[in-house]
């Protein structure tokens, strides 16, 4: 089974996102912030991070930039998703190593068939 | 209730409580980015989560206070006292728009106005912090679009200004959908008429009005309104924002004798803040709601909308060729090579091409080898334009089946293979109150009719003579007394909640309160987590408000007063909550000026609230309890704040009303202590009964000091009263026999009489019956009717053998006597 991260720190967004993918068949775990889930991403191998951008203690651009640039976690796709939809904030999620850039509330059908195409291969190996 | 609605509101009102703490602990230390930063996030989280709902009104308003509180972040803005007043506004209109929520899923009606007037003002503190700071121009300050420089340019095509996003949902989305429709297109005009626009003959309002295809429209000022005497009617300093349905060149048409003071930007459909995917059906919009307010997430709705795959492949695919020309650091270069390899393989393996994965691989190794993403962007430019062209095929109806899905099935693996989210696992309960309730009533019952077995044991053995099944029916009882008990425990453990919901609106109140009355408070609270009924919590929150209310009105001194009397200037409230035994003790206590039990006894003797008879003989103890009477008020002057000593009174009937209890403790200069006594939970009293001329009568339990036997030559005679001496206390004596005209028998001389020491505000008194029998727990109904007139009783409980128990109040009583 595939499994996803969401970073986020409101239980409401978490709570939203994780029917969502566990709709899509995949397995959730949340983490509140960017220092927790790079805890948690250590552990365990995740197809597919799903991470908000304010949050305290780290925020998802520096959590990104942390994970592309450690070589265990470096190659695991990545949704960044924020309530912003300006061009300004996109380029910085890209800058941060994002590789798809979501504006809240998503569709849930919407996340659930990117989250599906973007892990394929997870869900076969 | 949605479930998502359901967490939203408890997390709002969370982020509410923080984000009033943030502002408290700001005024305590200024500029802490710490606070600040935990505010902004707090704004931040509750616009997010709002977005999944219909609440256009709270989410525009959060996202002004986030604006401001970003512009205070970024030292633009400094957070006077008048504007964290501002906040509190905000956060209590929150607070009820929430509550709202709660009660009918939706804000009440009046929450669009409250929104634009609220958040109007808001942003009218950005206006302001542009004019405290000129120099720091940041992105916000470019954004509001009147620096002259920019007024010059007439046409705009740089990025959208932000101010759409404030255009209300419904609209955004159906601009949305016109626009990638290939509709006529959005034009944002911004327009600032010139000040002296009045003498070119210009209707500045009538020319915006008549915007061609206008759809929204806004006006604001560009500086905040001078005091009325300054005002100059004739200078025009307006600003319009308007979002039209129209060809750029239309409106520019219109606006062309005012050009120079007009800003067009033609609004591409991504700028409308519309979550990404492919277009939409009639009917629900592309964010997550329908008419009931959300839509449950997970597996697809028959009928409902579905996401085409393979726009959503294109806009993956454009994201990667994006991702790999951004200007990323140099040491993330790796990782997102690795990572987009990945995603592009992931999505050429679900498109069906088989040999996706290794030219993904092949591309990799080259860029690995080359340092750059170039051959990876290549690969995905490649696959993005076979694909845009495949999609143009089928949506031209051409008949030929395109490249990439040749040899492979159609990527119909979206979220139908689960259907249902199941396998959630519930921690949670919420249960409605009233299904509680119920169930507390029940186990009242139990505990009642389990009272029965013992009678019925008595029967057994003593009418029908049968001895081993009277002891059968003891030992069952026992069980059944048992699991009555636990049963009883664990419902009401369901019902406890931590006395911290009767004590967060302190933190704010105390402020505001000492704020209005010019004095220096510090709050501390202790125990917030210990916890009792839920009702007993609820009906608590008003009585302490009235009590912490006549601290820091009556109790705590001004600043000078104090520094005169040798006290810090900051005066201090303690509210603090303790379980003893089974009660909760909730204490307000002050460090202030006191009461003076002489004072306090003149006053009520003044006002005919105490007889001359009973002015000498009140103790000092007593008088402090004077306060709770009804009409009494020691202040010299009635001020707004606790008004004219009703509160007092007020407290002591809520607290009677759940079977409480009030005690006060004062040293004159040092500060006065109130102790809540409340009951664990409600429900079952527990109550002594005693019998007096034949009849038996029930006594609450917590009102009880001490059963003593008391020989009659030791009762002494006080003019027309009967008193004993206590362990050196003077106690009067209350035949109960005869105030209630019961008769029974008194004691002869050499004989004993039984006294039952009850305490009542402070006051003991010995209560002379015939004799004392068990406690037993009872459920105390109240008396109705024509009966609810006898005041001296409590009401009425039902016992095991089926008679009906009396329950005395003991408070009525003292007064009657």
């Amino acid at each position: 089974m595939r499994r996803a991260l969401i970073v986020d720190d409101a239980v409401t967004v978490r709570m939203y996102h994780r029917q969502i993918l566990e709709g899509a068949g995949f397995e959730v775990d949340e983490a509140e912030n960017g220092v927790e889930a790079l805890e948690k991403a250590l552990v365990t191998s995740y197809d597919l991070l799903l991470v908000d951008v304010n949050m305290p203690k780290m925020d998802g651009y520096t959590f990104l930039k942390e994970v592309r640039g450690t070589p265990e976690l470096r190659a695991v796709p990545a949704i960044m998703i924020s309530t912003e939809a300006e061009r300004r904030d996109k380029e910085q999620a890209y800058r941060a190593g994002a590789n798809l850039y979501l504006v809240k509330p998503v569709r849930p059908e919407a996340l659930a068939l990117r989250a599906t195409l973007m892990t394929a291969r997870g869900g076969s190996r | 209730m949605n479930p998502l609605l359901a967490e939203f509101i408890t997390e709002t009102r969370d982020l509410l409580e923080q984000a009033s703490q943030g502002f408290l602990a700001l005024e305590k230390a200024p500029g802490d980015p710490e606070t600040l930063n935990g505010l902004f996030r707090a704004m931040h989280t509750i616009k997010g989560s709002s977005g999944f709902f219909e609440i256009g009104p709270l989410t525009r308003l959060v996202h002004a206070a986030e604006d401001v509180l970003d512009a205070v972040r970024q030292g633009e803005l400094d957070l006077t006292p008048d504007r964290v007043d501002l906040f509190f506004e905000v956060l209590d209109r929150v607070g009820e728009w929430v509550d709202s929520l709660e009660a009918e899923e939706r804000l009440p009606p009046e929450a669009e106005d409250v929104s634009n007037g609220l958040a109007g003002r808001l942003r009218g503190l950005l206006s302001e912090a542009t004019d405290e700071e000129p120099s720091g121009a940041g992105d916000a300050v470019a954004e509001e679009g009147d620096a002259e420089d920019e007024r010059s340019a007439c046409e705009k095509v740089g990025t959208a200004p932000s101010w759409i996003l404030e255009v209300p949902d419904d609209i955004r989305r159906e601009l949305y959908q016109i626009s990638i429709e290939g509709g006529p297109g959005a034009v944002a005009v911004t327009y600032t008429p010139d000040e002296q626009c009045f003498f070119a003959g210009d209707d500045p309002f009538h020319t915006a009005r008549q915007t061609p295809g206008l759809r929204w429209g806004r006006v604001q000022t560009r500086e905040p309104w001078p005091p009325p005497e300054e005002l100059d009617p004739y200078r025009c300093v307006l600003r319009f924002r308007l979002v039209a349905a129209a060809p750029v060149e239309e409106v520019r048409e219109w606006f062309r004798y005012v050009m120079d003071q007009v800003e067009l930007y033609e609004v591409a459909p991504e700028d409308w803040g519309v979550p990404a995917g492919g277009p939409e059906e009639g009917g629900s919009g592309p964010t997550a709601n329908d008419e009931k307010g959300t839509r449950s997430p997970g597996g697809s709705e028959p009928g409902g909308p579905e996401d085409e795959p393979l726009a959503a492949a294109v806009e993956i695919l454009r994201a990667q060729t994006e991702l790999l020309a951004a200007p990323w650091d140099p040491d993330i270069r790796l990782g997102v090579l690795e990572s987009v390899a990945g995603v592009l393989g992931s999505v050429l393996t679900e498109l069906g091409d088989a040999a996706g994965e290794e030219r993904v691989a092949e591309a990799l190794e080259t860029a690995r080898a080359q340092g750059s993403g170039e051959p990876l962007r290549a690969l995905a430019l490649d696959v993005l334009s076979r694909l845009l062209g495949a999609e143009k095929m089928q949506q031209e109806g051409a008949g030929v089946e395109p490249a990439p899905q040749a040899d492979g099935p159609a990527p119909e693996r979206s979220p139908q293979e689960n259907g249902t989210a199941s396998g959630q696992k519930i921690r949670v309960l919420k249960v409605d109150q009233a299904r509680i309730d119920a169930l507390m009533d029940l186990v009242g019952e139990l505990v009642v009719a389990k009272n029965a077995l013992p009678f019925l044991a008595r029967k057994a053995e003593e009418v029908f003579k049968v001895r081993d099944l009277a002891r059968e029916i003891k030992n069952q009882h026992a069980v059944i007394n048992r699991i009555a008990e636990e049963l009883q425990g664990a419902v009401m453990q369901v019902r406890m909640v931590p006395v911290s919901h009767a004590f967060q609106r302190f933190p704010r109140l105390v402020r505001d309160l000492s704020r209005k009355l010019g004095k220096k408070v510090r709050l501390v609270m202790e125990g917030e987590e210990t916890e009792a009924d839920k009702n007993v919590v609820e009906d608590l929150a008003e009585p302490l408000v009235h009590l912490v209310r006549n601290s820091i009105d009556h109790g705590i001194e001004t600043p000078e007063e104090r520094e005169a009397a040798g006290k810090p200037p900051e005066g201090e409230i303690r509210l603090r909550a303790v379980q003893f035994d089974d009660q909760v003790w909730i204490e307000v206590i002050d460090d202030g000026r006191g009461m003076d039990p002489e004072v306090l006894k003149r006053k009520a003797y003044e006002k005919g609230i105490l007889s001359e008879e009973r002015l000498e003989t009140i103790t000092d103890d007593e008088a402090l309890h004077l306060i709770f009477a009804p009409g009494f008020s020691t202040a010299e002057q009635v001020s707004d704040v606790s008004g004219r000593g009703v509160g007092m009174d007020a407290v002591r009937a809520m607290v009677d009303r759940v079977g409480g209890s009030v005690s006060v403790q004062s040293t004159l200069g040092r500060g006065t202590l109130i102790r809540l006594s409340l009951p664990l939970s409600m429900a079952v009293t527990r109550v002594m009964i005693v019998e007096v001329g034949g009849e038996t009568l029930g006594v609450p339990i917590e009102n009880i000091v001490e059963t003593v036997r008391v020989p009659t030559d030791e009762i002494h005679r006080i003019k027309r009263h009967e008193a004993v001496v206590l362990r050196d206390r003077l106690v009067p004596l209350c035949r109960l026999g005869r105030v209630l005209d019961l008769g029974g028998d008194e004691a002869g001389p050499g004989e004993e009489e039984a006294v039952l020491v009850v305490s009542i505000d402070g006051r003991e008194l010995g209560l002379v019956v015939d004799r004392f029998h068990e406690g037993v727990d009872i459920i105390l109904k109240p008396l109705e009717g024509i009966m609810a007139g006898f005041r001296l009783y409590a009401g009425t409980a039902l016992l095991g053998d089926g008679r009906v128990l009396l329950v005395l109040n003991l408070r009525e009583l003292v007064a009657c006597l």
